[in-house]
């Protein structure tokens, strides 16, 4: 149990206002960040998580709520989304047991790959595309591209999406989607917002703050459930979660009005700088556990804080920045 | 306006002292949290769901509506 003094209040404050940035910018949990920060605070490892998810529910409601205000919430495609990767993530927790029984270095070894895989192809082609529509000097929009693939899947029954814009797409895809989100979670460990929020934009055609705000959403319907059932495990430490709620009330609405005021491709640039960094912190950890080299592990975590820092005062500076400039 | 601003102070003065009330009552929730792990649970979910709601709520009243859509309308959308 944490004792809440002055010096234990503040820093839990202070996370829950950067985490807040984060995730109303991004549409990311903020577990990777905040799950660390505790253990290192002194939470067990699975009350860390307990608390971490109570937080995010918190942090996912405030968003959410500001998304809708701004269009930026498909309810519909949410609802899909979140039960194809409720399915998925039993899938994926199946995967996990199956690779446990052969033996946990194995274990260890797939699921650091994977993750460093995957995160760090996410952020390349990201990186990539958005810097490519930024050097056009014109907002393009990456459907007009990749939502072709899509358009050709015609699987009935077809459904619309009014808030994204779409006004055909087989429902098997965005379920689909939503499966191989859950898949990934359940196997990494991690919320999955990383691969949806590309996925949305590169394969459905949603607009970049559009997926942001979906993700959020199906992110507080999940996160509602994993709360109770942590809870009732005694994972979750309602204080420690309360402190860090304060601090991001006010966080997310910086990042949410910060999607209004920062251009589309700069948006999808900052996410695959984040997500590439999260990849190069991973690989250090897991580098760092491999060959026992202490030095590795201090670097991933110097890594994450830096990253966490640079990226919420970007988000800070360019918001107010702008709106500045639309006075 | 006058409404929102008036909804606002006192949403935020609910959450405010909902805030304090729970703060204070530690040891009843952690003796909660001994006893009966399926009131706990749902008290921490609804407790965090409850001021999640408030502050999207007190929030929502506090920005001017206008502002957003006038935003949206300067800025075009341009991906659509």
């Amino acid at each position: 149990m944490l004792t809440f003094d002055f010096f234990m209040i503040i820093p839990l404050v202070l996370m829950g206002f950067l985490v807040g940035v984060l995730s109303g910018f991004f549409g990311f949990g903020g577990g990777f960040i905040i799950t660390p920060f505790l253990f290192t605070s002194g939470l067990p490892m699975n009350v860390a998580v307990g608390t971490s998810i109570a937080q995010i529910m918190g942090t996912a409601v405030i968003a959410t709520m500001r998304h809708r205000r701004l269009k930026n919430v498909d309810v519909k495609l949410g609802l899909i989304t979140t039960t194809g990767a409720i399915v998925g993530v039993e899938i994926g927790a199946q995967l996990i047991e199956h690779l446990k029984r052969l033996s946990l270095e194995v274990l260890d070894f797939s699921v650091s790959l994977v993750y460093v895989f995957l995160l760090g192809t996410i952020s390349t082609f990201m990186s990539w595309e958005a810097w490519k529509s930024k050097r056009r000097g014109k907002a393009e929009n990456p459907k007009n591209r990749t939502y072709k693939i899509a358009r050709h899947i015609k699987i009935p029954p077809m459904i619309s999406l009014s808030e994204s814009g779409i006004s055909s797409i087989s429902f098997w895809l965005i379920l689909s989607l939503g499966l191989v989100t859950g898949v990934t979670a359940g196997f990494v460990g991690a919320g999955g917002g990383f691969l949806q929020v590309p996925l949305l934009i590169y394969l459905i055609g949603c607009r970049t703050t559009v997926a942001v705000g979906t993700n959020l959403f199906g992110m507080l319907i999940a996160s509602i459930y994993a709360c109770f059932s942590h809870a009732l495990k005694g994972n979750v430490d309602i204080f420690a979660a309360l402190y860090m709620l304060a601090g991001s009330a006010v966080g997310t609405q910086i990042g949410v009005s910060a999607t209004k005021h920062v251009k589309e491709e700069n948006l999808r640039l900052a996410f695959g700088a984040c997500v590439g960094s999260i990849a190069l912190s991973v690989a250090f950890e897991f580098l760092s556990r491999a060959y026992l080299i202490r030095f590795l592990g201090l670097l991933s975590q110097a890594v994450l804080v830096l990253t966490v820092f640079s990226l919420s005062s970007f988000i800070i500076i360019q918001g107010l920045r702008l709106r500045e400039r639309f006075k | 306006m006058t409404w929102r601003k008036t909804a606002a102070a006192a949403l935020l003065l609910m959450i405010v002292f909902g805030y304090y009330s729970v703060l204070s009552n530690r040891p009843f929730i952690e003796h909660l949290k001994e006893t009966n792990n399926f009131l706990y649970a749902l008290a921490s979910t609804i407790i965090m769901l409850t001021f999640g709601f408030s502050i999207g709520l007190a929030w929502s009243l506090i920005i001017n509506p206008q502002r957003d859509t006038n935003r949206q309308v300067k800025e075009g959308k341009s991906e659509r």
